[in-house]
């Protein structure tokens, strides 16, 4: 598995050489864009609607707006003058109860695999997160972006939450509508209670598919076989194969004709 | 007479109404709206999941159920808002977009008996693929003067060819004299590719039970055999659901059953009033459905090919 980034997570005088990983897949399928007429894929260019031209990669610097049409220009060399003392570090700062972090943090996971020299260390982190039911909060530097993170077990791995910071999420509060405590019926709560005692189980994530893919996967393997419409096929089959079927399957008939017929004859 | 909703914000009117006339020889009152709310409220738990995300039909039968009878699919200006919809991608004819109503807590179900819908369809495919069913159906339906006794018949040698295809389906009375038994399946093919491999489920029953078994296009030559009714697998072609009601005299219901069942039970046995006992008692029959393995119909397919084409009397098929 090939890592993205390289570095070390450190806490006190632990210092444990990592790499990360990405822990998820994009299963989403993502479409080409075509020119209708000669269906050959198309391009997207850089134009600067001023001087009418396509620009080249050398000719775009980055903005910041900071009035109307009034522009602060950065160089990557003023960027690489700011503090960021957690480049390449996962800097652990505190400990927290898992529990105690809301899903509504988590952005994006990474594993966490030792690097050269790591594995006792990462043992040794693993073992009392384990023990303590504890997680890490910490920060690091991923993506050109100094960004809050949360390391916790998952199995026999580290697994690094990229987290999202406070300022980032919504206050559920702003929703409008929001009904207070209503005074709810006893007999309502008992259905709904029991509806959901209905459909409680074990959480099975495999048993969860999504559904649209799936349909949009047969569509586009349809089309592409040139929406022949597939019927199994029964022509070349050897005949006979299910000949002790058969003889069973006429046996049932046999035998239920033959009961119906007592059956009448008794009624008569 | 009252009713204790679990839907405050829902208004009923006209309680005392009887829906269903009672049962010829039985001795009992009419089945009221009343008593059909009650079941509604009672069922909801095990109807639901059967339910879940399918866009729903409604015969609604508003002079109870031997009057006059409309289908609805879109739901009325006057629907109240909080009913959860599906809105059909697909265009009407006239380019109308249908609202469906998507059935999901109990409320929305007591709002079918607010609107005396006696019959409720799902669609054998849910919103999130409309045009992929996730469920195929084999109907049997016998038509007079054959009943439920010959399509408990066919049932039982259809259920020996599903074994032998190692295919699981669920049965359930359709709550006059048919059964219905449903096969949960990958939604990957379009309804006619499903219809077609039951089709071929249809043609070895008739083939090996002409007398009992038919699959006429023609109701008046259907007469006297269950007609297996393959093309019920088709978009917008709906079944009642498990646990729906009939609009028949005594207001039986659609029962899921276990095949052990098949043998002893009578489709008359559950009505709206009695109907929650049983499942209070035993439960839903069909509670492992939901969850349950997609159905290998492909296999399906091969056993039913294979076993045509292994029969006696050759005769030459159309396929689609």
């Amino acid at each position: 598995m090939r890592s993205l980034w390289k570095g070390a997570v450190s806490f006190g005088l632990v210092h444990i050489p990592c790499r990360l990983y990405p822990a998820t897949f994009d299963r989403d399928l993502h479409f080409r864009q075509l020119h209708r007429e000669c269906g050959t894929p198309i391009e997207y260019h850089k134009v600067c609607p001023r001087c009418g031209r396509r620009l080249e990669q050398g000719e775009v610097v980055r903005g910041a707006e900071v009035a109307p049409e009034e522009f602060v220009l950065l160089q990557d060399e003023d960027l690489a003058e700011l503090p960021l003392a957690t480049t390449h570090t996962v800097e652990i700062l505190d400990f927290v109860d898992l529990a105690s972090v809301d899903p509504l943090f988590f952005e994006r996971p990474y594993l966490v695999g030792p690097a050269e020299g790591g594995a006792r260390p990462y043992a040794l982190l693993r073992a009392v997160l384990r023990r303590t039911g504890r997680a890490a909060v910490a920060k690091v530097a991923i993506r050109a972006k100094e960004s809050l993170s949360l390391v916790r077990v998952v199995g026999g791995c580290l697994v690094l939450e990229l987290m999202r910071y406070p300022d980032e999420i919504r206050d559920w509060r702003d929703v409008d509508g929001l009904p207070g405590d209503v005074p709810l019926p006893e007999r309502e709560l008992e259905v709904a209670t029991l509806l959901v005692e209905r459909l409680t189980g074990p959480w099975q994530p495999e048993k969860y598919h999504d559904q649209y893919r799936v349909a949009l996967d047969a569509l586009i393997e349809r089309k592409a076989a040139g929406d022949r419409v597939v019927v199994a096929a029964v022509e070349d089959r050897p005949a006979g194969r299910y000949a002790d079927l058969l003889a069973a399957l006429e046996a049932s008939v046999a035998a239920a004709e033959a009961q119906r017929a007592q059956g009448s004859a008794d009624a008569h | 007479m009252t009713v204790a909703t679990p839907a405050p914000h829902l208004r009923f009117t006209h309680l005392d109404k009887p829906l269903w006339p009672p049962a010829p020889g039985s001795g009992a009152g009419p089945t009221t709206k009343a008593d059909y709310l009650a079941y509604l409220e009672a069922v909801a738990p095990w109807a639901l999941p059967h339910l879940r995300s399918r866009p729903l039909v409604l015969t609604r039968y508003p002079h109870g159920a031997l009057g006059a009878s409309f289908y609805q699919k879109n739901l009325p200006e006057s629907a109240p808002e909080w009913l959860p919809r599906f809105r059909d991608d697909h265009p009407t004819a006239d380019g109308r977009h249908i609202r469906y109503l998507v059935a999901a807590a109990p409320a929305d179900l007591l709002w079918l008996g607010q609107q005396a819908a006696l019959e409720f369809h799902p669609w054998l495919s849910t919103a999130a693929a409309p045009g992929l069913p996730d469920r195929a159906v084999i109907d049997l339906d016998p038509m007079a003067p054959a009943g439920f006794e010959e399509a408990r018949a066919v049932a039982r040698l259809a259920s020996e060819i599903l074994r032998a295809a190692g295919v699981r389906a669920w049965p359930k009375t359709s709550g006059a004299t048919g059964i219905h038994c449903f096969i949960p399946i990958r939604p990957e093919r379009p309804y006619r590719d499903v219809a077609a491999i039951l089709r071929g489920l249809g043609e070895l029953l008739l083939r090996l039970w002409p007398g009992r078994v038919t699959l006429e296009r023609a109701v008046a030559r259907r007469a006297g055999r269950v007609y297996v009714d393959y093309l019920q697998n088709a978009r917008g072609k709906t079944l009642c659901a498990a646990y729906s009601p009939r609009p028949i005299a005594g207001a039986p219901v659609s029962m899921p059953i276990d095949w052990s069942e098949l043998d002893s039970v009578r489709p008359e046995m559950w009505t709206v009033r009695t109907a929650p006992a049983r499942l209070r008692e035993r439960g839903d029959a069909w509670a492992d459905l939901p969850g349950a393995p997609p159905q290998d119909l492909e296999a399906l397919a091969r056993v039913c090919g294979d076993a045509l084409q292994g029969c006696p009397t050759p005769r030459r098929l159309s396929r689609p």
